[in-house]
């Protein structure tokens, strides 16, 4: 199986009158046009309507991808990373047009996927491949496993029930399973093999790209390396892109050539994966990483975002998305408070704002009456900090949570200390030479990049 | 490389106190219509108080049995528990009544396990339901059990829970639904706390929570048996190491002294899935994994005649320190274990990772 | 392992040969078409009288006949063409000696339902032969006026006629030989069975799947639709119906038929709710396979779980809701149902002989028909459960 000739894989069949034919989608074998990426995604925006009664009144939008913009080019492996509800499985299944995007543009080999139909769209449905996270639901439990593997085929037209089963075969022992296999129904295979056969079925149409969501989340340990070993030698024998979807940083470690880091429907970072996993620039992906425990037991420090509530993706801050946690907000221009003391403070702030009040100052927390030196002990708030304006806020704030007036509390402090992550919404930062979507890396912007680590 | 000629078992423990749970040569199988599993096949260790204990294994290696099996949880049938002792506090537990089982679990031994959804029933508040936890055990007023199930809410960090004590069970996210799982396996103030897989469903931020909390409550002096396949969760928590393989311990061994060396060639290739991409040269990787001798053998790449058969191999100390102990035969006294260290580097190389601080 | 420029090779393979617009004409299409034409010619043909079949067809017939189609092509065709399959459920459903004889049992059922009343004919009145006993049982003498079987000896009421093997299982008032009786009942619940299993179970079905996979505002107005409906009770508007229009079988089946499917459509969209999700459908769309596809491979065969016991329960259900109103004495008097014989046996005076008798005197008649519909009704049951399981190839037997 090592057919490693000049001659790439790529549909050598295709012979060069078909070339004529003005089918785009159907001229892959001729000149190999490098100006355009395989995939390019462009300000993509896909947001779910929440609707309310009979009339389904829209009254609110899920804005689960609000701006996304990347390429893969042929052969490449591109990871999206990100917490659950960061919007990279949906920003993978609109790239496949299997959620309808309410905005932007995906062109895949130039084209844009928006508009394609007919012949057109079953040559992109044919050359984008899916697979899904849970083995155990990826196969139909009603279809044997050389069914399934064999349906790609079958739905698109390959009527030759023989040929579909030799390649099925063929196939399935490329993959580690064997031709024995094809009559076996699904719930008897273990997760590994499931996810094996997925990648079976999803090579069977000769595809350029497979958009893999979480392909090894439910595997671990070394059928996960397996696994992923396997996807990794197939794409490179055949030269296929993969949009790699994961929460896994060991595991898009290994596996990718490019990454994005998403928060909240939009990529914070992206760039190799070995530049931003060994340097992050965006806080974000710095909180990411930080929150990953490491293998040497005497390390074990973990970053700590301001806050631990994400915020709404139906109401995303003002701003720059991740500032009610970030551990580098940047303060006013005219506060020049140290780190840790600023971090303190806007700790406090957003604590409020987020409503995530710890147990010393709850509201009934007890029959005694919460005292200011409490709220500064629970907040670690000195009583005396060395900038007036913040100094004042922080009182007032102090002062009105003892009378429990918690509105006033938080006013008071967002007006105290007014920050321009809140303000102003982040592009992507030229400051570093990959696309960093952070005020600190905007040159306009006074505020430097922190050193990592 | 030097390794000492056996002579016992490495000591698990610090002699000069019992341990809290002592767990000896614990035996435990699966009845299906076609077969039997040896889950669980000859298992013992040690729990001190205040201490986490780790078991690390693949899914399949037998952990979660183990751990069922301490308490009898685990469903029988199809489980059969068959052998060995599981002694808690001086009792046996394998050998106590269901009732006395149902007492200790609850109020000295406590399960959290990975999908919080199934400690809580939806159709109850979180507050009924530590209410509940804390009314069984112990015979005081709904007033104040539901006192204490607002501070027990306050204690694992769940903010504002006077209010949020109302709340049913999908109002809360994830992370906070397996605090409430936590809070309410707290409610009778167990010695040990059993927490199988708590953070694999969550995510990584949220998981950094579930540590800090896991790491508070063994400073407050509860015991942890943790049970995880993520070798990094292990680092962030484990005073002491188990490493589980086929339903028998393969390594055991203080945090440190087990990762800065994995000795066992079976936990050294779980290091190296971490790094790079596998090398496992059998990729269907089918076939049923013995039941005898080495149950690694079929895939360990040092394999000797002497593998097959009989018991596993005893746990030969590695590198002197007794307390460090694989079962592998290259540690014993005919063989020297330096092929199997110098496999490859890789696993060392991992420890000084820049990106993981 | 094949040669690299094996045909045979999914990176061999020429999809631009291979491409073009999807298939129209898939078997069932074809079945389902030629058996329309073959019903609108027999139904010209019989209408102009050109051929005379020898009895005529009623409206009720043509919609069951109509209904057969329906079966054929919905049923028939995909389990001829997947040989291998329907035999393997086949086999698995009779693998369990219980599940084969309720098979048997229907199968003989239906056989007997078709055939029976083309060989015996329909029912003639002989009130000489009423009441005739089964074979190996006596009734009194004085209810025949012409005894077929032997007479005991004896005075008055001691004197009885004994069954003759003319009238195997006796006659009821009318000298209908229960054997007809039961013939004909058979026929009628294999209409109630035809006409459920072709109309209202695809019409649950197509009604369940579309709300669950469309979603929106086609599910809550379907739904909608469906909760009006489960409020209202079938037997009312047949109540309404038999005031206003002729009472027939058909009316029944319509009117229960209509009302009683909204329970599987329910069930349906729930199960497609949560199919919809899996990963399979997501990659059957991905790989661009229209709804209909989806919903035929994909969903379909994985809702049977709970569809089939469910349908096999409505089919059950309507049978004995037919026997029932039958029994009430709301049918067609030429239509012998099950219910209606069980009826007439068990009220003699109705039946206005004027003879004194108890309805154990003449228990023949209420009791081979109450069996027959136990029997139907326990054997739709049990092969309901048996064909779920026998679809599953999670199940092991
Ligand atoms: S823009 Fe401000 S809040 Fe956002 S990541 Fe950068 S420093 Fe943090
Ligand atoms: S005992 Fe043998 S088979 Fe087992 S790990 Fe050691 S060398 Fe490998």
């Amino acid at each position: 199986m090592t057919d490693h000739s000049t001659d790439r894989s790529r549909s050598p069949a295709v012979q060069p009158d078909h070339d004529t034919q003005s089918d785009a989608a159907g001229d892959r074998a001729a000149v190999p046009d490098d100006s355009h990426p395989l995939l390019e995604v462009e300000n993509l925006e896909t947001h779910f309507p929440i609707t309310r009664g009979l009339l389904r009144r829209e009254v609110g939008r899920v804005r689960a991808v609000d701006g996304v913009s990347f390429e893969i080019r042929d052969g490449e492996a591109f990871g999206l990373v990100g917490e659950s509800g960061s919007g990279k499985t949906t920003t993978a299944l609109s790239a496949l047009r299997l959620e309808e995007p309410t905005g932007g543009e995906i062109r895949f080999d130039g084209d844009s996927i928006m508009s394609l139909s007919g012949a057109d769209l079953r040559a992109f449905r044919r050359r984008a491949q899916l697979v899904v996270q849970d083995p155990n639901e990826a196969f139909n439990p009603r279809l044997t496993i050389g069914q399934a593997v064999a349906e790609p085929l079958a739905l698109h037209g390959m009527d030759d029930a023989d040929r579909r089963q030799a390649i099925v075969t063929d196939l399935l022992e490329r993959v580690g399973l064997s031709a024995d296999d094809v009559d076996r129904y699904p719930h008897e295979f273990s997760g590994g093999e499931k996810q094996r056969i997925a990648i079976a079925r999803a090579l069977v149409l000769n595809p350029d790209l497979i958009v893999a969501d979480e392909p090894t989340s439910a595997l671990d340990g070394r059928v996960q390396s397996d696994v992923l070993a396997l996807l990794d030698e197939l794409r490179r024998e055949f030269d296929i892109a993969v949009l790699f979807i994961s929460h896994d940083i060991d595991v898009v470690r290994r596996f990718c050539d490019r990454i994005g880091v998403m928060y909240l429907g939009e990529i914070v970072e992206q760039g190799p994966t070995d530049e931003v996993l060994e340097a992050p620039a965006h806080p974000y992906t710095r909180t990411l990483l930080g929150s990953v425990p490491s293998l040497d037991p005497s390390d074990r420090e973990l970053v700590r975002p301001l806050t631990d509530t994400i915020p709404d993706p139906s109401d995303p801050p003002s701003g720059c998305r991740f500032h009610t946690r970030c551990p580098e907000l940047i303060p006013p221009e005219d506060v020049d408070l140290d780190r840790e003391l600023w971090q303190t403070i806007a700790a406090f702030r957003f604590t409020l704002q987020a409503d995530e009040l710890p147990a010393a100052i709850e509201p009934d927390a007890g029959t005694t009456a919460v005292d200011e030196a409490t709220v500064r002990e629970t907040f670690g708030l000195p009583s005396d900090i060395p900038d007036e304006r913040v100094d004042r806020g922080v009182d007032d704030a102090v002062d009105a949570i003892v009378r429990g007036d918690l509105e006033v509390a938080r006013d008071r402090l967002a007006e105290a200390i007014p920050t321009v992550c809140e303000r102003s919404t982040p592009s992507d930062g030229t400051d570093c030479e990959r696309p960093v979507r952070c005020h600190r890396y905007d040159p306009s912007v006074d505020a430097e990049p922190l050193s990592w680590p | 490389m030097s390794t000492q000629p056996h002579t016992t078992t490495p000591q698990d423990r610090s002699d000069d106190e019992e341990p809290l749970l002592s767990v000896d040569d614990l035996r435990t199988r699966i009845r299906t219509e076609r077969e039997t599993i040896h889950a669980v096949d000859g298992v013992s260790f040690t729990v001190n108080r205040g201490e986490t204990v780790c078991l690390v294994g693949e899914s399949g290696s037998g952990k979660s049995v183990t751990c069922e099996s301490l308490t009898g949880i685990v469903p029988q049938p199809p489980a059969e528990i068959i052998g060995g002792t599981v002694e808690f506090k001086g009792r046996n537990l394998l050998e106590a009544s269901e009732s006395t089982l149902r007492s200790i679990r609850g109020t000295e031994i406590a399960h959290v396990f990975q999908n919080p959804q199934s400690a809580l029933d939806p159709v109850y508040t979180v507050g009924d339901q530590l209410v509940e936890a804390i009314t069984i055990h112990e015979e005081i007023s709904e007033s104040d059990a539901r006192e204490r199930a607002s501070e027990l809410l306050r204690q694992v960090g769940i903010p504002n829970a006077p209010t949020r004590i109302d709340d049913y069970p999908h109002e809360f996210s994830g992370g906070m639904q397996q605090r409430v799982a936590i809070a309410i396996a707290l409610a009778a103030d167990p010695a040990l706390l059993i927490a199988d897989e708590p953070t694999t469903a969550v995510d990584v931020t949220v998981q950094a929570r579930l540590i800090e909390l896991l790491r508070e409550l063994t400073d407050g002096g509860m015991s942890v048996l943790l049970i995880t396949h993520d070798l990094r969760v292990a680092a962030a928590l484990a005073d002491r190491v188990l490493v589980m393989f086929g339903g028998t311990i393969v390594e055991r061994g203080p945090i440190e002294a087990l990762y800065s060396q994995p000795a066992h060639p079976y936990t050294r290739s779980l290091f190296d899935s971490y790094d790079g991409l596998s090398r496992r040269g059998d990729r269907s990787a089918r076939g049923d994994i013995p039941t005898d001798g080495c149950r690694f053998r079929d895939e360990c790449p040092h394999a000797i005649d002497a593998c097959a058969g009989g018991d596993q191999p005893p746990f030969y100390t590695v590198d002197d320190r007794k307390t460090h102990g694989a079962s592998c035969l290259y540690y014993g006294p005919e063989h020297d274990p330096a092929p199997i260290l110098h496999d490859d580097a890789a696993v060392n190389t991992l420890i000084e990772e820049p990106t993981d601080d | 392992m094949s040669e690299p420029d094996d045909p045979n090779r999914f990176e061999r393979v020429d999809w631009d040969e291979i491409d073009r617009s999807g298939r129209l004409h898939t078997p069932t299409r074809t079945a389902f078409i030629v058996a329309m034409v073959l019903f609108a010619a027999l139904y010209a043909l019989e209408s102009s009288n050109v051929i005379s079949l020898g009895w005529r067809l009623e409206l009720l017939d043509w919609v069951i006949l109509l209904g057969v189609a329906v079966l054929l092509s919905l049923v028939v065709v995909p389990a001829v063409r997947q040989r291998d399959l329907t035999l393997r459920v086949l086999g698995r459903l009779v693998s369990r000696p219980i599940h084969a004889a309720a098979v048997g049992f229907l199968a003989v059922l239906s056989f007997v339902a078709v055939v029976g009343p083309i060989i015996v004919g329909s029912p003639e009145l002989a009130f000489q032969h009423r009441f005739h006993a089964p074979y190996g049982f006596t009734s009194e003498a004085g209810w025949h006026a012409d005894c077929l079987g032997t007479m005991t000896a004896g005075e008055g009421v001691t004197r009885y006629c004994e069954g003759s093997l003319t009238y195997p299982l006796g006659t009821d008032h009318r000298g209908h030989p229960l054997g007809h009786l039961l013939i004909e009942g058979a026929r009628i619940a294999l209409y109630v069975l035809v006409f459920t299993a072709a109309f209202v179970v695809p019409l649950a079905a197509i009604v369940g799947i579309l709300a669950g996979f469309r979603g929106g505002r086609i599910d809550d107005l379907l739904m909608g639709y469906v909760d009006i409906q489960l409020c209202i009770p079938a037997i009312v508007v047949f109540f309404i119906g038999y005031m206003y229009w002729n009472v027939s079988l058909l009316l029944l089946l319509v009117m229960f038929g209509l009302f009683s499917w909204g329970g599987i459509a329910r069930l349906v969209r729930s199960e497609t709710l949560q199919r919809r999700e899996d990963g399979y459908v997501l990659v059957a769309r991905s790989l661009g396979a229209s709804p209909l596809y989806i919903a035929k491979r994909h969903i379909v065969p994985n809702i049977t779980n709970t569809l089939i016991p469910a349908v096999f329960h409505l089919l059950a259900l309507l049978v004995l809701v037919e026997a029932g109103v039958a029994f009430l004495g709301f049918h067609h008097i030429e239509l012998y149902s099950w219910g209606s014989t069980i009826q007439e046996g068990l009220d003699p005076p109705l039946t206005g002989i004027g003879f004194v008798m108890d309805p154990h005197e003449i228990w023949w008649v209420s009791t081979f028909p109450a069996i027959a519909l136990t029997l139907t009704l326990a054997s739709l049951k049990l092969v309901g459960d048996g064909l779920r399981d026998a679809l599953d190839p999670r199940r092991t037997h």
